[in-house]
């Protein structure tokens, strides 16, 4: 049966360690404050909040797709995909930019649902489905749109990136989703559920759950998120292009996997991608500040220090795992 | 009849399964089902618990013909089976796993634990149980899962319940806790089905017995009127006495010595190990569950690490730090994780055959596969295994083929020393004995073997001397001729063998 594979997983269970990242994301924070000039800067602070806030949101949806058992790698292609939708449709008066983001939520969220039936009706492996799906929505998005562009209304902008001092319109969003969502992850059947499917299936379906369904509605979730990104992106800079998601696959996944997501499914909290996401929005913010924004040769060099802190990272708390 | 199965026809392409098998449960009995592997016991249960669907035949609960799709469907009808395989997501705590798809939930959508958990620790209480509800599925040890699996058999309605092999990974001390359990349940009127490779359990706790034989019903008895060696027989055709080959102590005590253990330690499992083995001879270990033996049997092939002591092997010191350099010193090793250790599950037979050896056939690093196919081929008609094909997946294989599998590939390295742990677990009867007369005739051809096993009657019958693991240090070494159950039980449970 299917749980011979089980039997070898099993032992490299262990409990959920998300004490473990806070601590980590503490530690880094407190070297980094005292070697860093500037860092502590309250702008600064707000500042790597809300630079967090597109990547915690799509982290959120892929942490629920992974948990699930799943992986999500065309959300980089969903979120260019909205801001092109957004900037090509967005006009001035109110009923528009509202037309345009039930619009958005509903594609995302159809997207979500494509990948989730695709999965169902040809059990391909959610790495390949998504894979493809991704070069579709990709292409798609190239078709309306070769550059970047379009037009997004001023108001659109001022309302979704308003800030006071720490508060930010942005960042409390992100709260709010975190919070929702843990909620719905921690509390509720629904929950319980995408954690046994990433756990046993098989255990799942033999009480009488349709995981099929648990799985979709992941994807749905992952697919809803990426369109709020979408928003988010198009009205921070006020234009879509099939680029701007680019690198959300994989930062979204290592936000996850850093915050002790399993990469196996059912193993992880929205609390510990909370923390990834954090980690990675501070180094690149610390990298910013440090100088490796100004030319093009130095950003090459800000991702390969990235991918290094986060392979070590990774290594530092979850060695005993792997 | 409580339950009642008629003329239940099951066939896997043109292999019959089940012919024409019609069984009788009633109400509140422990009814055991045994036979051979292939014996079609496990596709009875299955179709039972709703995984298959016969062919052909009724199933009739309780006066009713009922339809049995799927094991959700088998759970409404408050059929439930505890299957070998683990059956609990082991990412969830005990208590999500026994509420799985029945929780109690309050507003906002919020599952109510604590209602749940407060029922559940009733029931606990009530029949003191050991299961601790905070654990992970996967921290449980062999019998808390079994525990937690009946758990959640037992808050959903539960009229029957099947056990596959529940002993099978379980020490003593938790045999005895689910024979409690498995009593409670009956004096509910809870209907056991129990299957079991293990004959004596059958008499200890089972009211009546059935016996299958590649897939025909043979016949039904009360325990009390049949005996265990009349029960082999009706189930192989054979008996007991005669499953284990004969050795000549006499001759073998004669032999030299080929390797030599001074005190040896991993510092944490095991401690001041020593003995002297002879040149085909076959050592045996035995001892409760936990005392040492497996990480003494894993150190000595390099799978585990030792911390101090001596190996001397044909006069020469050895260095065992890893399981290659026990290879090249001509070590094997069949561990007990068949499947995971033993075998490459989605590779062939010929590969996995082939694999240790594999060097010796290759010109430059390239495998001359006539010659790999000829050796192989050899080896597996010597061993009689059955095959369709050499390029055969060996997942699929019986047990007792898997094993042989196994032994082949390590007898094409020409080992001197063999170190067998569990050697016949998960085999039935009639391979067991293929298997007993494989270690005797390597043992005669001058292979010296170690054997660690939990089987009393292999230990008892299949070593020229028994040596017994008490808290990680050898209690006694017994020779065959002196060796009783009696005496083995009294060494692994710490007192001396002259105790009275």
């Amino acid at each position: 049966m299917k749980n011979n594979k089980f039997t070898a997983k099993i032992k490299n269970y262990k409990k959920n360690s998300t004490g473990t990242i806070w601590l980590l994301l503490f530690a880094v924070f407190i070297i980094v404050s005292i070697t860093v000039q500037d860092f502590t800067r309250p702008a600064n602070l707000a500042n790597v909040l809300i630079q967090m806030v597109p990547l915690g949101i799509v982290a959120i949806g892929q942490t629920i797709v992974m948990l699930g058992g799943g992986i999500d790698l065309s959300v980089g292609a969903q979120i260019s995909f909205i801001t092109i939708i957004a900037s090509t449709f967005m006009g001035d008066s109110i009923l528009s930019i509202i037309g345009v983001i039930v619009l958005c939520l509903l594609l995302g969220s159809l997207f979500g649902a494509f990948n989730g039936i695709i999965l169902k009706y040809f059990s391909i492996h959610p790495l390949i489905v998504t894979l493809c799906s991704g070069f579709l929505f990709q292409g798609l998005a190239y078709s309306m749109h070769q550059t970047t562009g379009g037009y997004i209304p001023s108001i659109f902008r001022q309302i979704f990136t308003a800030s006071y001092g720490f508060f930010s319109v942005p960042f409390g969003l992100f709260l709010m989703l975190f919070l929702i969502f843990n909620y719905l992850l921690k509390e509720t059947k629904f929950g319980r559920y995408i954690y046994a499917l990433g756990g046993s299936e098989e255990v799942l379906i033999n009480v009488g759950i349709n995981s099929d369904t648990i799985r979709i509605k992941t994807y749905i979730i992952s697919g809803f998120l990426c369109a709020v990104t979408g928003l988010y992106i198009a009205a921070r800079l006020r234009s879509g292009s099939a680029h701007y998601g680019s690198d959300y696959a994989l930062l979204s996944i290592a936000a996850a996997v850093v915050g002790g997501t399993s990469m196996a499914g059912g193993l992880g909290s929205l609390s510990g991608t909370f923390a990834g996401a954090m980690m990675v929005s501070m180094f690149n913010n610390v990298l910013n500040n440090i100088g490796f924004k100004y030319n093009l040769q130095s950003a090459f060099y800000k991702d390969v220090i990235i991918g290094i802190i986060l392979v070590v990272s990774m290594f530092f708390y979850r060695k005993r795992e792997l | 009849m409580f339950l009642e199965l008629k003329n239940i026809t099951k066939k896997f392409l043109s292999i019959t399964a089940l012919n024409n098998v019609s069984i009788s449960f009633k109400k509140g009995e422990v009814h055991a089902i045994v036979g051979e592997n292939g014996a079609g016991k496990s596709t009875l249960i299955k179709i039972i618990a709703g995984i298959y669907n016969a062919d052909n035949g009724v199933i009739v609960l309780d006066g009713k013909e009922v339809k049995i799709p799927s094991p959700f469907s088998a759970s409404k009808l408050g059929i439930n089976v505890v299957c070998q395989e683990y059956n609990l997501a082991p990412n969830l705590t005990v208590l999500d796993n026994i509420i799985l798809g029945k929780e109690p939930v309050g507003k906002f959508g919020r599952i109510e634990k604590n209602i749940a958990r407060e029922r559940l620790e009733e029931i606990i209480n009530k029949y003191a149980l050991h299961i601790d509800l905070n654990k992970f599925a996967a921290d449980l040890s062999a019998a808390e899962a079994k525990i937690a699996e009946i758990l959640k058999a037992y808050i959903s309605k539960l009229e029957i319940l099947i056990l596959d092999e529940p002993t099978a990974a379980l020490t003593e001390d938790d045999v005895v806790s689910l024979f409690r359990l498995i009593s409670i349940l009956k004096s509910r009127g809870i209907t056991i089905i129990y299957i079991s490779h293990r004959l004596d359990e059958v008499f200890q706790i089972c009211d009546r017995v059935s016996v299958l034989k590649d897939g025909n019903y043979i016949d039904t008895f009360k325990v009390s009127d049949i005996d265990h060696d009349s029960l082999v027989k009706l189930m192989v055709g054979r008996e007991l006495k005669k499953l284990f080959p004969a050795s000549n102590v006499e001759k073998i005590n004669q032999k030299d010595f080929v390797l030599s253990l001074k005190n040896l330690t991993d510092s944490k499992n095991f401690y001041d190990v020593s003995f002297d083995l002879h040149e085909g001879e076959i050592f045996g270990i035995g001892g409760m569950a936990g005392q040492g033996q497996r990480e003494f049997i894993r150190s000595l092939f390099g799978a585990q690490l030792l911390t101090g002591g001596e190996i001397t092997f044909k006069n020469n010191k050895l260095a065992i730090n890893n399981p290659k350099q026990a290879v090249k010193n001509s070590f094997a090793f069949l561990s007990d994780d068949r499947r995971n250790e033993g075998l490459a599950l989605t590779q062939s037979i010929l590969r996995n055959i082939s694999y240790p050896s594999q060097d010796k056939r290759a010109n430059y690093g390239v495998i001359d596969k006539q010659k790999d196919k000829a050796v192989v081929s050899k080896y597996i008609q010597d061993l009689s295994i059955k095959i369709t094909s050499l390029y055969q997946n060996v997942q699929g294989l019986s047990g007792g083929n898997q094993q042989r599998i196994v032994i082949a590939k390590w007898l094409l390295v020409s080992p001197q020393i063999m170190l067998f742990h569990e050697p016949t677990l998960g085999i039935d009867v009639g391979a067991k004995q293929d298997i007993y007369k494989l270690l005797r005739l390597f043992a005669e051809q001058g292979i010296s073997i170690i054997m660690v096993t939990s089987d009393m009657l292999e230990l008892l019958h299949m070593s020229d001397r028994i040596c017994v693991f008490y808290e990680g240090r050898i209690q006694a070494i017994i020779s065959n001729k002196e060796a009783t159950e009696e005496k083995i039980m009294k060494a692994a449970s710490g007192k001396s063998i002259n105790e009275k």
